[in-house]
């Protein structure tokens, strides 16, 4: 192997065992493990903001700000309080409704942003209940997780998919993820309910006190969610139709966002793009870096050599070798660089005469984020709703989390695998 | 030393009870109109802060709101009631 390969390998794991290790953020890690491989010259400066995909930021970008600014209204605390009462103030079908809530929003939020905005209006539920806020939080970590499977922008692990490979379109992902991820909702629901049911127990009381809630004032700003509902709609309505335009995901969700700004005004700019998440786009930014070392040096196309070579070509057992690692290795790292890393390593597999990709992509999706629930640290929307938690005097614990998460994210596995073998590889 | 707060009968009602170890409960009734906004300020001012559980306002029907203080911000609460002019007098006794 090139002495520069071996660099790059040295610099990627270093990289990665930084991150893991969570001494130093994980945004300034990539940083400099991107920055040392155009130091170093394995990758020139060029080559290196090529490789740095400009659709998945933009996209990121252009959701955040619409997200960020459609968040001021009271738009979702007003989503969650009706559905409160709805269910009666009842704690278990409580549960329910925020789960899916979460769920649905995740597809077409991300993640972060989604359990940011239904954190706040659970500790004000689960309060007014006098029932532990645990595992409401538990469970709609989860339900963000299966929710943002289901489409292209749901999740970073779909984001970087979706912009990889041009031909899995919006439709595409719903498509092909979103009917197992309703079969995944639908077996896990009543799970989280046989869990939690003993430690939600409230009195009539506390119930009727939710059912009485005058909810008229929650809507903060009508006119500011008339405009932020129409621009959301219209930019989903985009992302269905994106193909048709021959328009790029992140061309979609940046017009959407700064046709908001246009209907704002200037002075909601200076708020709304400093609710850009930038420690996450510039962890991105590193990560594309640090990987196109990878492939410039050749070591993903030998690593997709022996993936090769241990599954003998079969596209069943890569199918599920890459769908059981994904979901493994997710559960334990951060998803989004394990994502770079296999993204190019499965398009070299197609070069290397595996012709129907399709399955190994979706394979990808399913185990990356569905392996999130494996444990509190396999996604960030998990570390984020343990930092408020843990902040507001509800810690949750690392084992305690992986009691509920890893036999659920096992669960729908099993049910991807299913999914995975009789649509695709028979 | 505890905290001790007058208000104009006419304006405004305030009940208190201990609800348990970590949090006061207290209900107000706006009489006076003119009183809502500052309690929407109050309201909105603890929804936006950067500490969840502090102060949970639930507003009800015919101007009347169940706050749920967490002991430790009693007297940050009962500061912005007074800030907003809900209450008129408040010292340390």
């Amino acid at each position: 192997m090139e002495q520069q390969a071996i660099l790059a390998i040295g610099f990627f794991l270093l990289t990665y065992g930084m991150i893991i290790a969570e001494k130093i953020h994980r945004t300034i890690v990539a940083m400099i493990g991107g920055v040392l491989m155009v130091v170093f010259g394995i990758v020139d400066q060029e080559t290196a903001l090529h490789h740095i995909d400009f659709n998945t930021l933009g996209l990121l970008i252009g959701m955040m700000i619409i997200v960020s600014i459609t968040a001021e209204t009271g738009l979702f605390k007003y989503l969650a309080l009706v559905s409160a009462q709805k269910a009666k103030g009842d704690p278990v079908r409580i549960l329910i409704a925020l789960a899916v809530i979460t769920a649905f929003a995740s597809a077409f939020l991300d993640n972060v942003t989604t359990v940011l905005l239904m954190v706040p209006v659970t500790f004000s539920i689960t309060r007014q209940l006098g029932v532990n806020p645990l595992p409401y939080l538990i469970s709609q970590i989860m339900a963000s997780n299966i929710g943002g499977t289901a489409t292209l922008i749901g999740d970073p692990p779909n984001i970087m998919i979706g912009s990889a490979v041009k031909e899995l379109t919006f439709m595409a992902f719903i498509n092909n993820l979103a009917p197992i991820v309703v079969v995944i909702m639908i077996v896990t629901v009543p799970i989280f309910v046989f869990l939690f049911k003993k430690q939600i127990q409230t009195t009539e009381v506390a119930k009727q006190s939710i059912m009485k809630m005058d909810l008229n004032g929650v809507i903060k700003d009508k006119l500011l969610l008339k405009k932020s509902l129409a621009v959301l709609t219209l930019t989903i309505f985009g992302f269905f139709l994106h193909q048709l335009f021959h328009l790029e995901s992140a061309t979609v969700a940046l017009a959407g966002a700064f046709l908001l700004l246009l209907l704002t005004g200037e002075h909601a700019m200076e708020k709304a793009l400093t609710k850009v998440e930038w420690t996450t786009i510039f962890f991105f930014v590193g990560l594309f870096v640090l990987v196109s070392g990878l492939i410039e040096t050749g070591v993903i196309s030998q690593l997709a050599t022996q993936a090769i070579a241990l599954t003998g070509g079969n596209l069943v057992a890569t199918s599920m070798l890459i769908l059981w690692l994904s979901a493994i290795a997710s559960a334990f790292v951060d998803n989004i660089p394990f994502v770079a890393t296999m993204i190019p390593l499965i398009q070299e597999m197609g070069n290397m005469g595996i012709s129907n990709l399709e399955p190994l992509w979706w394979s990808l999706a399913l185990g990356a984020c569905l392996g999130g629930n494996g444990t509190l640290i396999g996604a960030s929307a998990n570390l984020i709703v343990a930092g408020l938690a843990a902040k507001e005097g509800q810690p949750i614990k690392f084992l305690t989390f992986m009691k509920y998460g890893f036999p659920i994210m096992i669960i729908s596995i099993i049910l991807s695998s299913i999914y995975i073998y009789f649509r695709y590889l028979i | 030393m505890v905290i001790f707060y007058d208000w104009n009968k006419n304006e405004i009602d305030i009940q208190r009870n201990e609800n348990n170890e970590i949090d006061i409960e207290i209900f107000i009734r706006i009489l006076d109109p003119g009183k809502i906004a500052g309690m929407e300020a109050i309201s909105n001012y603890f929804d936006e802060n950067n500490i969840l559980t502090d102060v949970f306002i639930y507003a009800y029907e015919n101007q009347e709101y169940k706050v749920v203080v967490r002991k430790d911000f009693y007297v940050d609460f009962m500061i912005a009631l007074f800030k907003y002019r809900l209450i008129n007098k408040i010292e340390w006794v």
